[in-house]
């Protein structure tokens, strides 16, 4: 009983992951960059929804938020956020500096964007965690002796929900179609007419969106939020990436759900101090067996979404 | 005005800053404001600020204002014995109070040894910290004693407490010792079988592996060693997965804040704290203007935690020491005043906002302990123990 409790427990953890790697995923398949801001944004849509629940507005614009409603602007600057970092990192440096920045300096300034943003949070509001004030703490059912937690549950199903969305919108819509093809070949996508000017933007708006929705549901979740809380979940998100396959979505959603039953797995049977060894191990096993991942492709590092 | 005449002012106004210097009575001050332990060590700028206030304001020490040099560590230990260096032979202070931490405190005793320089930690809680120091001392209690207390009044007020589980931060030096050494040896002499320590990550934020391998033997108690983000996520874990028995702790995660924090979950826990608002008139004072000063200066706390109330009082004890020893602050009798200090500290007893008559086994105050526990989203005083008497 213990046992399918901890995999139940495992499989809910990974859904934490899941939504988090398909946005590791998403900007790496289309722009082959790996963001290191995502675990920013994540934590930004958290941080921001319990301030305004919490404070309310500033400069007095009005008392205390509902906590739906403090989410929803928590994720909105998630995607601002994210928009501001496809605007001086990706686009200005790009502009600027041409091919000769295609992977580093990306990657580097939004190395620099995730220690800038996560640390005025910190002095904004402190580095303790905070009680997020979402519903009540006794929506759990016992199903034979199975504890289920209601939030998680839901939570669970949005992520399906989110993933499934994704996909159509990259298969079957225009704008999914111009990230594909970016994917390809963008110097081929612009000639065909796709405007990566308008498009990338896409890309990280969704970023955000994914990681501010997957913040918010931690917020509610778990109840609590910290300037730290993206921290943990990016690298782990990063890991189930990998274990899925770069540039795969549904790749990302199986590797997120890897690496939280090996998570849950691991405590149960040799304690927490060997988890990192665990993930880690798993990620560094796959990467010499099937270096593309589960569900990757074998360019790696072009995904073809 | 002509360049000579700037020259001259500005000679003169360095002068008279030296002046002013050596009238004062220097005062090392190694705080966290940054890092890790930001939140935790923060606030003991204010309960400092206050002291030093009310020190200056009636009279100073021997006729002479405190004057507090202040070094931040950022929560690094390395930097802790950095700013002893600093206040130490750069700024000539007469005593440093801080670091904050245990671990800050293991490395920056080792320098205060070699400088010769009296060192008082605000928070550092470990045991056996001032073993074989000449120069080390701490107006704290250690974990070993305080849990031990909490688990005695557990058993004398009838609560029930025949079996427990251990969850510990495993990368947390107070808290790993604590949840692996501590907790075990105690829990064993007061006749509380346990299973073996179950260690969490400080990072994680999924604590239900280990709540249901808790709830699997369902045991009267959880002790819980960790820092209050993590024992917070800990006992919402517990109690979502149906926990009913008592969850407890040392003064890790004893902060008045942790009340909003574990929310309604936390009804029930008991833990220990080395200050209670309610000793004295003065303790209550302090504790008010505490959470005033604190909230002008955008920091939120529901009350002083112990380690506030002891970087008060340090400054008091200071306060009674200098004066018993004539310290005057002058820079010329800096080592012979440092010495004497020390020397000073040996045998004294004090009286302050932790407890009355105060004395020092070795260089470990005695403290009283006072049990918490929070009911009804309140933080209420339980039971308490007095300070054990001195050798």
């Amino acid at each position: 009983m213990l046992l399918i409790q901890q995999l139940l427990n495992g499989v809910m953890l990974g859904s934490v992951y899941v939504t988090v790697a398909v946005a590791f995923t998403l900007t790496i398949g289309v722009l082959n960059f790996l963001n290191f801001t995502i675990p920013t944004l994540f934590m930004l849509a958290g941080m921001i929804g319990w301030a305004l629940a919490y404070w309310g507005l500033p400069f007095g614009l009005s008392g205390p938020l509902s906590w739906p409603m403090a989410l929803f602007f928590g994720v909105v600057v998630s995607i601002l956020a994210s928009l501001v970092v496809e605007r001086f990192t990706f686009r200005y440096l790009k502009t600027k500096y041409g091919d000769s920045t295609e992977h580093a300096i990306p990657l580097v300034s939004s190395l620099g964007f995730l220690l800038v943003l996560e640390n005025l949070v910190r002095i904004g509001y402190g580095t303790d965690a905070q009680r997020f004030p979402g519903p009540s703490h006794d929506l759990t059912m016992n199903i034979g002796g199975i504890f289920v937690r209601i939030p998680q549950l839901v939570s669970l199903f949005l992520v399906v929900l989110i993933v499934v969305g994704l996909t159509w919108l990259l298969k079957r819509s225009r704008i999914g179609r111009g990230l594909r093809a970016i994917a390809e070949n963008p110097d081929a996508a612009n000639i065909l007419g796709v405007d990566t000017r308008r498009v990338v933007p896409i890309v990280f708006m969704l970023t955000g969106l994914l990681c501010g929705l997957a913040g918010a549901l931690f917020a509610v979740n778990y109840g609590e939020v910290s300037p730290q809380m993206g921290e943990d979940i990016g690298t782990k998100a990063i890991a189930g990436m990998v274990v899925g396959g770069l540039g795969s979505i549904w790749g990302a959603v199986l590797g997120g759900l890897i690496v939280g039953l090996i998570e849950m797995l691991t405590i149960h049977f040799f304690g927490a101090d060997t988890v990192q060894v665990a993930v880690w191990g798993l990620l560094l096993l796959t990467l010499f067996v099937r270096p593309q991942g589960l569900f990757g492709h074998n360019s790696i590092g072009k995904g073809k979404l | 005005m002509s360049i000579k005449s700037i020259l001259a002012a500005a000679a003169l106004s360095l002068l008279a800053s030296t002046a002013w210097a050596e009238d004062t009575i220097k005062i090392g001050n190694i705080v966290v404001t940054a890092g890790f332990l930001k939140s935790a060590g923060e606030p003991t700028l204010t309960a400092v600020d206050i002291a030093v206030d009310e020190i200056n304001a009636s009279g100073g020490i021997n006729g002479k204002q405190v004057e507090v040099i202040r070094f931040d560590t950022g929560s690094d230990p390395k930097q802790a014995s950095v700013g002893t260096r600093k206040l130490a032979q750069d700024d000539g202070v007469l005593a440093i109070v801080g670091p904050f931490s245990s671990g800050e405190s293991a490395v920056a005793f080792n320098d205060a040894e070699r400088l010769k320089v009296l060192m008082m930690p605000t928070s550092a809680s470990a045991p056996g910290l001032t073993e074989g120091r000449k120069y080390g001392w701490r107006l704290t209690e250690d974990e070993h004693k305080q849990f031990g207390r909490l688990l005695k009044s557990l058993k004398a007020n009838g609560i029930k407490s025949d079996t427990a589980e251990i969850v510990y931060i495993s990368e947390e030096v107070v808290s790993n010792a604590a949840g692996t050494k501590l907790y075990p040896a105690l829990l064993k002499e007061a006749g509380i079988t346990h299973g073996d320590p179950i260690p969490v990550q400080y990072k994680s934020f999924d604590m239900s592996a280990q709540a249901a391998q808790i709830m699997a033997s369902n045991p009267d108690l959880v002790a819980i060693a960790a820092l209050p983000d993590s024992a917070s996520k800990v006992i919402g874990e517990l109690r979502r997965q149906g926990y009913e028995g008592r969850i407890i702790g040392s003064q890790i995660f004893s902060d008045p804040n942790v009340v909003e924090l574990f929310g309604p979950e936390g009804n029930g826990t008991m833990l220990m704290a080395g200050f209670w608002k309610g000793f004295s008139p003065e303790a209550q004072a302090f504790n008010d203007k505490f959470v005033a000063e604190t909230a002008k200066r955008g920091i939120k706390k529901a009350g002083a935690h112990h380690s506030d109330a002891q970087a008060y009082d340090t400054f008091f004890l200071l306060k009674q020491v200098m004066e018993k020893v004539g310290t005057t602050g002058d820079p010329a009798k800096l080592e012979e005043e440092r010495e004497a200090i020390v020397a000073g500290m040996e045998g004294v007893t004090f009286s302050g906002i932790l407890g009355d008559d105060i004395c020092f086994n070795g260089h470990d105050a005695e403290l009283p302990g006072y049990v918490i526990e929070i009911k009804d989203g309140e933080w209420t005083k339980f039971d308490s123990a007095p300070a054990d008497k001195c050798e």
